[in-house]
């Protein structure tokens, strides 16, 4: 990320509702926005959807950012709008349970189908879901580990031994 | 700069581990960081990114007409509330004011009941004639005492005319 872009300018900008001020927020954030969402979901069309989803958030919630890491509250929306997907994916596979199996079997389709999968994602799929979330969450989100103890409400060493063991894995796993 | 570059791992490690172990956790840490970097995830398209534009434009216009709204309803509400007040508090104004000089009013007639309740027309108008007569009999004398004080004993005059009262008044009680 350009060290020179005025954040806090764009976050004023936002806040007074400027449609150039969100276009400037997308533009720096959509990458790694993007990458968090597509490491998760290894989905191309389900990424797309929730950073739609999240920057229409952004738009409603952008005046309940009170200063600080600006980082770590877009990250908080951010996991909040792929935990409202995750709710959403569950419940409708609750009501619709006839169709659980017919969805699971999509969504495996539509991973195994997507060329643009690449090893690495293949290898996240093999950590368990929490690690794989908290990998993810580090290394697009850029926080400390301090920061993302926090946010997830997890005790900083939890959060330490974690983010190694799955880091290890995944180098075992690579290699 | 983001917030994980400006953390310790080594030391943030040592808080947990012993030295050496420290150090290898950190260094492991960086390294699956590394592989995370050398196989980026891949980016929105342009397509998308427009789309997100246009929606965000959309939320925020949305968003303008309901705070005009909002704009526009609120004093609307706010004058409704001070004319239903105001109109409230007229109509109990009026009947306090209605209300206030019947309860004070003491209300006596001049003219003796038996006069307005007698069937005998006839008598009732010779009594209403006869008492008029000595009413304006009564008023002349007290022009005459009121104008006429240095012509002989005016504090007789006033006894004569209160006794003569008096025996008007007798007359008519009796009939």
């Amino acid at each position: 990320m350009d060290e020179n872009i005025d954040i806090p300018e764009i976050i004023t900008g936002c806040k007074r509702g400027r449609n150039e001020s969100f276009s400037r927020l997308l533009d720096i954030y959509s990458s790694r926005c993007y990458g968090y969402f597509y490491r998760l979901t290894s989905s191309r069309d389900v990424s797309d959807e929730l950073l739609s989803e999240l920057f229409v958030k952004l738009v409603e919630k952008i005046k309940t950012y009170r200063g600080g890491s600006f980082n770590g509250w877009l990250f908080k929306v951010m996991r909040n709008v792929f935990y409202d997907y995750l709710r959403r994916k569950f419940r409708d596979g609750r009501i619709l349970e006839r169709q659980k199996e017919q969805m699971a079997e999509d969504f495996k389709r539509e991973r195994d189908d997507d060329e643009r999968i690449d090893q690495l994602q293949q290898r996240l799929l093999q950590l368990d879901e929490v690690t794989r979330e908290v990998i993810v969450l580090r290394f697009y989100s850029q926080l400390s580990f301090k920061e993302i103890a926090r946010m997830r409400g997890e005790p900083i060493g939890t959060v330490l031994t974690r983010v190694h063991r799955g880091l290890k894995k995944l180098r075992g796993l690579m290699e | 700069m983001a917030e994980k570059n400006k953390e310790n791992l080594k030391e943030l490690f040592e808080e947990f581990f012993e030295a050496e172990q420290a150090s290898e956790a950190a260094e492991d840490i960086r390294l699956g960081e590394k592989i995370l970097e050398e196989n980026s995830a891949p980016e929105p398209s342009g397509e998308v990114k427009e789309q997100i534009k246009r929606r965000i434009f959309e939320t925020l216009e949305k968003r303008k007409i309901r705070a005009y709204r909002r704009l526009l309803y609120k004093p609307a509400a706010v004058a409704a509330i001070i004319v239903f007040v105001f109109a409230v508090s007229i109509k109990l104004f009026e009947i306090k004011l209605f209300e206030r000089p019947q309860q004070q009013m003491q209300v006596a007639s001049l003219i003796p009941a038996s006069v307005w309740e007698g069937n005998d027309i006839i008598k009732d108008d010779i009594e209403l004639a006869v008492l008029s007569a000595e009413i304006e009999q009564v008023g002349d004398d007290i022009l005459t005492v009121q104008l006429d004080q240095s012509y002989g004993n005016g504090r007789d005059a006033v006894i004569e005319l209160e006794l003569e009262l008096i025996e008007i008044d007798s007359d008519f009680w009796k009939g």
